[in-house]
């Protein structure tokens, strides 16, 4: 009896020693050697976070944000990631193989989490989506900050690079961004000016998946940028005060409300990819009801990419700083350049691609 | 009894003139325009002929394994065809994106009910009680492989799946109907011709000693009622509680004699899918249609169950 005693102890002393193994083998990632100190920021849900800063090990759960990261040049500050990490083509290979946390927005595991002890984990603000006062509470009772990022506006792209630039210490690639950033959206803004009122065009976007059509809302990132190159978003949708940045429509309803727009754009997603948008477009512009929309009628359809590939920058990311270019060029193609050039130099700059 | 033939006629006939001219599109019968009469040809029309499959073939499904059990409160689903019909359009999001959805759930729905009925089967017998168990086996299982890939897909194809399993007609088209009405109506006339042998089945296995080989009809029923509901289900996504309130309610109006509730399934299934098409129809955004026949079905087959008790009279 006595000898099963001390085998039990033992045992349990050893279950002990390799799972502290376990736990420690997620936190061998190098990190950066500047001191840290303690510094207040708001992040873009208009929280008040206390972090040190530059953060050395960041658990974040959306691809956009570690968009932000690739950019900034911080991949070693990471060390979680959700598993959509995988399908983004900006991202490199060195971000996408770190470990995985969960998926977009969720985490999987906490205990998972927190044996990579992170300094800082970033989210987004989308309480629609998931608890975020859950996540919140939970993340503040393990002693991690968090920093919310809201994907709602064109603005946030450049305010967000800006503070991930300031709590990864990275804050003159950040300044390079922005900088690059409001330069394109000046630039764009400038030609909306010039063209004339009774050239504005009216504008509806379209995402199908899986055979439905989910129109893109008014209050969405990529409604912002057709407005910013100088046309009329048609569709502004809001149920009971909340306004969804997709609305799912069947098709009579999109012929009825949408009859009068200049121009149809249609988005790939990770579902529908290219060639299938590319066969949606062709059967609308084959069908008598769909022609019954102005601008199928006159063949102004034009399906754009806003997915996670390479050459997609139709996303709330930096991506948009081209997105804004593909946008102008579908909608007023007399009056905005190719966007092609700018996309290459825009990847070789900020994410060393070609 | 007379009135109530009638109004089984009417039914379906005022709920198809709605489903043509009713819509978010305001089409006048006596005065339309252009874009109206193409949106009732190209939209309204496959939309409508599309309900009329469904509400065919789910209330047909529904009455034969009711008969061919004698139980009021089977429908196919219980067979294991929509966690199948789930895990074919998962499977085919995920791996087979050139496949088609449509292809892929029907071939899988089959799959479930195969299974379902060689598990049910015992000693070259099946009853209701190892059928309803055996589906719930296959359900099980076919909804555990949905969850494992669920894990695998991006949230834009979660959630496009989701949406998709909840049942719709609003992205049905004229080469849906191609493949859907003509298999359903040729399957109902089918039905129609095997009414006397659907009545014996509906005896149980004293049908026996009438001479029939109840094994060999009762797998013939099953696969023709879950044939029914696949090639709908397969392109719409799952549409709830058709199969079980309306040959339970058309059986209260007509009796249980089969050549009678064919037609009374086949009128009242029209009518109840048409009409919550055009419920949606008139809503906000793009509601699936299963939610209304579900919202819909289960307060009334709550009410059926506690008037009956269950029992079939």
């Amino acid at each position: 009896m006595r000898k099963a005693g001390i085998i039990l102890i033992a045992v349990l002393l050893l279950s002990v020693l390799s799972a502290g193994c376990v736990s420690n083998s997620g936190s061998s990632e190098k990190t950066t050697s500047a001191t840290p100190k303690e510094i207040t920021v708001n992040d873009l849900a208009g929280r008040s976070v206390t972090l040190k800063v530059p953060v050395q090990r960041a658990a974040i759960l959306s691809t956009s944000a570690l968009e932000i990261v690739q950019l900034l040049g911080a991949e070693n500050q990471v060390v979680g990631i959700p598993a959509e990490a995988k399908a983004d083509t900006f991202l490199s290979d060195k971000l996408k193989n770190k470990t995985i946390v969960g998926k977009r927005l969720k985490i999987d595991d906490w205990e998972k989490v927190l044996a990579l002890k992170p300094d800082l984990m970033v989210n987004l603000y989308l309480k629609k989506f998931y608890d975020v006062d859950e996540f919140l509470s939970r993340s503040t009772s393990y002693g991690i900050p968090v920093i919310m990022l809201r994907e709602d506006k064109l603005e946030d792209i450049p305010r967000a690079v800006e503070l991930l630039g300031k709590v990864f210490g990275r804050e003159d690639k950040a300044r390079e961004f922005t900088s690059y950033f409001n330069e394109q959206v000046s630039e764009v803004k400038k030609i909306a000016e010039k063209i004339p009122t009774e050239k504005r065009k009216k504008v509806v976007m379209i995402q199908p998946i899986m055979g439905k059509y989910f129109v893109v809302n008014g209050n969405d990132v990529l409604a912002q940028a057709v407005r910013l190159v100088g046309a009329e978003y048609m569709a502004n949708f809001t149920f009971k005060g909340y306004s969804p940045v997709r609305v799912p429509l069947d098709k009579e309803k999109i012929i009825a409300q949408f009859k009068d727009a200049d121009v149809l754009i249609l988005l790939t997603s990770a579902v529908t990819p290219y060639d299938k948008v590319e066969a949606i477009k062709n059967e609308m512009l084959n069908d008598e009801a769909w022609k019954g929309i102005k601008a199928v009628n006159e063949g102004n359809v034009y399906v754009l990419k806003a997915e996670l590939d390479k050459d997609s920058f139709l996303r709330w990311s930096p991506r948009m700083a081209v997105g804004i270019w593909v946008v102008g060029k579908a909608i007023y193609p007399d009056y905005y350049p190719d966007w092609k050039d700018k996309a290459n130099d825009f990847l070789k700059r900020f994410y060393s691609l070609s | 009894m007379r009135k109530g033939l009638i109004l089984l006629l009417i039914f379906p006939v005022v709920a198809v003139f709605l489903g043509i001219f009713v819509g978010s599109y305001p089409t006048n019968p006596l005065h339309l325009d252009q874009l109206g009469k193409r949106i009732i040809w190209n939209i309204r029309l496959p939309r409508t002929l599309m309900g009329i499959s469904a509400g065919m073939a789910l209330g047909l499904g529904g009455m034969i394994l009711q008969a061919v059990f004698r139980n009021p409160l089977v429908d196919t689903y219980i067979l294991g065809v929509s966690s199948g019909v789930a895990l074919g359009a998962a499977l085919a999001v995920s791996f087979l994106p050139m496949a088609g959805i449509a292809p892929v759930a029907l071939v899988f729905g089959l799959l479930a009910v195969f299974i379902a009925y060689s598990l049910a089967r015992v000693n070259g017998r099946v009853s209701t009680v190892s059928l309803v168990l055996a589906g719930i086996i296959v359900t099980s299982l076919f909804s555990a492989l949905l969850a494992l890939l669920e894990l695998l897909l991006s949230s834009e194809s979660l959630s496009g799946l989701v949406v998709w399993l909840m049942g719709s007609l609003s992205n049905v088209s004229w080469r849906t109907v191609d493949y859907s009405l003509p298999g359903v109506v040729v399957l109902a006339i089918l039905l129609y011709f095997l009414r006397f042998r659907l009545n014996v089945m509906s005896l149980g296995d004293e049908a026996e000693l009438l001479g029939v080989n109840v094994p060999l009809w009762r797998g013939t029923f099953v696969f023709l009622s879950a044939l029914l509901t696949v090639l709908v289900i397969s392109s719409t996504g799952i549409i709830g509680w058709v199969g079980l309130i309306v040959p339970h309610t058309a059986r209260m109006l007509v009796g249980p004699e089969h050549s009678k509730l064919i037609l009374a399934t086949i009128s009242m299934g029209i009518t109840v899918m048409v009409l919550a098409d055009v419920i949606v129809r008139l809503l906000p955004g793009d509601i699936p249609v299963g939610i209304i026949t579900t919202v819909v079905g289960v307060p009334f087959f709550a009410y059926l169950l506690r008037k009956t008790g269950g029992a079939w009279e």
